[in-house]
């Protein structure tokens, strides 16, 4: 079994027994495409909703709207069946609640919305979420048994979706 | 237009000049608050990538304090001061004038404390904003600071959130305060709006 770390704005494809994991998601997302027959799974940490406009090359990973899609062809081209494919997804706090310039500071609602939007277009399930709020969270996913756990730390807690 | 991604030697000069300065009022007020002779080292600034911020920080996971203000007026954007939890503790403390109490492991500071490290906040910040005018003849406006205990990563999204749009990187400051052999790291992040960067050099004549 290895455990695959994600860093921002990056993704990693893999089956059972892995797992898969990001640290410290704040306004960003971290989202799961799983496959529960197959056992094959990606991890994508999504740091914005949308990307922007005429720009010739961006990494499709760090914006919701063209990460979902990517995500799709990456786990189906590793062997996961499209129609059976769920998602689960963490993160998307309000860090700081600043009184004025609250766009900036609403992004992780923003990258959240996306997501869900994305999926629904896709027709693809949500199986478990734990988004919103105001605390950082860290998430696993095991291939194995579709589990996502999700730990934050202030306050301390575990739990698995 | 500003490129983040591509910030030259006289541009990261600018900056450390600003910290410099910055640090250097903030030094002296601190001194003055605490009774104590409190000194700064040789200011960084540096470019990163967004999976290098939490490094700085040991590590995404890594409990940290974080202290939020909003500029406005002539700068728009956001000033955020990182410190490790424990460095926190022990500036709170201090101002308090009270023994390094333990806080629990989830990070949590009685309303005092809180209410000292919002202090220290509006004074390293507001010694960096004094800087900026002074070097630059803006105006800035600060907001009230705001504090939140997390994960190092999940702070610093802030800044991803900031510059995702058009690049890669990111502007880091970091000042050391030293108070009689303990050293301190407070780690600062500029963080105005893509505009207001170029606001900032083309008043120093830089861009």
């Amino acid at each position: 079994m290895a455990t695959l770390t994600i860093g921002i704005a990056e993704q990693v494809v893999s089956r059972a027994p892995d797992r898969l994991v990001t640290l410290g998601l704040g306004s960003c997302v971290g989202l799961v495409l799983f496959d529960p027959v197959t056992k094959i799974g990606g991890m994508v940490h999504i740091m914005l909703p949308c990307a922007p406009q005429g720009m010739a090359e961006i990494n499709k990973f760090k914006f919701a709207d063209t990460a979902v899609p990517e995500m799709i062809r990456l786990v189906t081209r590793a062997g996961a069946s499209r129609h059976m494919l769920q998602a689960k997804l963490a993160g998307g706090a309000h860090m700081f609640n600043n009184s004025y310039q609250t766009d900036m500071l609403n992004i992780g609602k923003r990258n959240v919305d996306v997501c869900l939007a994305q999926l629904q277009a896709h027709r693809i399930p949500v199986a478990a979420q734990d988004t919103g709020g105001t605390i950082g969270r860290s998430i696993e996913f095991n291939c194995e048994d579709g589990t996502l756990q999700v730990r934050t730390v202030a306050p301390k807690s575990l739990r698995l979706i | 237009m500003f490129d983040i991604n591509n910030v030259n030697q006289t541009t990261l000069d600018f900056f450390r000049e600003i910290e410099n300065i910055g640090a250097g009022h903030a030094a002296t007020a601190l001194s003055m608050m605490t009774g104590r002779q409190i000194t700064i080292s040789v200011p960084r600034a540096q470019l990163c990538g967004y999976n290098e911020i939490t490094h700085i920080m040991n590590g995404p996971e890594n409990v940290v304090v974080g202290l939020l203000v909003g500029i406005s007026d002539d700068l728009r954007g956001f000033i955020l001061l990182v410190l490790d939890l424990n460095d926190a503790r022990v500036l709170g403390s201090t101002l308090l004038g009270e023994p390094i109490e333990n806080v629990s492991e989830d990070g949590e500071f009685s309303e005092m404390q809180v209410s000292a490290l919002r202090e220290v906040a509006n004074i390293l910040i507001g010694s960096y904003i004094t800087a900026i005018s002074e070097l630059t003849g803006l105006r800035i406006n600060a907001s009230v600071p705001e504090l939140v205990v997390d994960m190092a990563g999940a702070v610093m999204n802030l800044l991803a959130a900031a510059y995702g749009e058009y690049g890669d990187h990111v502007l880091f400051l970091e000042t050391q305060f030293s108070d009689q052999g303990q050293c301190l790291y407070g780690h600062f992040f500029l963080i105005p709006e893509i505009e207001s960067y170029q606001t900032l050099l083309t008043k120093m004549g830089i861009s």
